[in-house]
């Protein structure tokens, strides 16, 4: 069934339509929504927020743009507003996530006593670090960058979701990229 | 390429997304300088975090949770639309209470004070009788002083 025909049912509240766009679109979603947050809980909250917008505003979708398009907007704005709304705790929730047990040093010297300790607290200081060099860049940057690498979307796609030109999205992921090398650099040369 | 020049494209290397003359002067680089390398190796791991990011898979219930919000929201919808229509019907039975109640007190009043009344029409005839006399006073003598 086409996203037309799928938006069109949902607009009727056909539940099965809905939950083909779920399927279909639930992954995509979520993997936004965890380049942003990096922290699991908060990227299925955000996540079923997400669908339940698509639900409720259903009518506010025109159809000279893509679905796919519209969903990825909603997903990086409502990821967006709960990153301003959540500010303080976010650094320390994404270290959770990737290594769970982390809080808890206890936890996880047993849980890696086979593996290497050495190298897991050496990952989470990377995640920490990644993530606030993520989190520092401009916001336009941050979005299309975390669109690119988390969501593995095209320069294209990205033009859409941002609504800027194909050139401005290049640029955008470029200076990212640069701006990221100097933060891990500046932070690796020390440690 | 110097240090700094290698440092300025560790991560275009990484991400290949260099020319192939460029990949290959920097990996000569990096063979030879420890410091490069330590960072390149750093910067490198750094970005396998995000593919580690990548592989975790939102909750198998995350669609139960979903449509149970939705089913909230349509209850909390269905009553917000039931609520205009028990006023329209609410206000035709409060009106027509309120007329019967109207109609019944009235009915009482009338009971209540109908020796009253009788009364009061005796007095009114008195004082119309008196008005009555003043009034014909008046124009007998307006017409005496005309004539
Ligand atoms: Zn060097």
């Amino acid at each position: 069934m086409s996203d037309s025909e799928l938006t069109d049912r949902i607009r009727n509240r056909d539940q099965q339509a809905f939950k083909m766009v779920f399927d279909k679109y639930q992954i995509k979603v979520f993997n936004t929504c965890m380049g942003f947050l990096h922290n699991k809980n908060d990227a299925e909250d955000i996540t079923q927020e997400v669908f339940i917008e698509i639900y409720k505003s259903i009518n506010k979708f025109r159809k000279d743009s893509k679905l796919s398009t519209w969903i990825y907007r909603i997903a990086v704005n409502k990821s967006l507003n709960f990153i301003r709304d959540n500010k303080k705790s976010n650094w320390f929730k994404s270290v959770e996530t990737l290594f769970p047990g982390a809080k808890n040093p206890e936890i996880t010297i047993k849980d890696n006593i086979n593996n290497d300790p050495g190298k897991t607290i050496e990952n989470k200081e990377r995640a920490v670090i990644l993530h606030k060099a993520i989190g520092s860049l401009p916001k336009n940057q941050k979005i299309a960058f975390t669109m690119n690498k988390y969501e593995d979307l095209s320069y294209k796609q990205i033009a859409e979701v941002m609504e800027l030109s194909l050139s401005s999205v290049e640029s955008l992921i470029h200076r990212a990229k640069i701006n990221l090398q100097k933060k891990l650099l500046n932070y690796y040369k020390i440690n | 390429m110097n240090c700094k020049e290698v440092n300025s494209n560790l991560i275009f290397y990484i991400e290949g997304e260099l020319q192939p003359d460029k990949k290959t002067e920097i990996k000569e680089h990096l063979q030879s300088c420890q410091d490069c390398n330590k960072l390149f190796l750093d910067i490198k791991e750094t970005f396998t975090i995000i593919e580690k990011e990548k592989k975790i898979k939102p909750n198998p219930f995350l669609f139960t949770r979903i449509q149970q919000q939705i089913s909230n929201l349509e209850e909390q919808k269905s009553l917000s639309v039931l609520q205009p229509n028990f006023i329209k019907i609410l206000q035709p039975v409060t009106l027509s209470l309120l007329l019967l109640s109207g109609i019944v007190f009235g009915i009482f009043l009338g009971n209540s004070f109908q020796k009253q009344e009788q009364n009061q029409t005796i007095v009114h005839q008195t004082d119309e009788f008196y008005l009555n006399d003043f009034q014909l006073e008046k124009i007998e003598s307006f017409l005496l002083t005309e004539e």
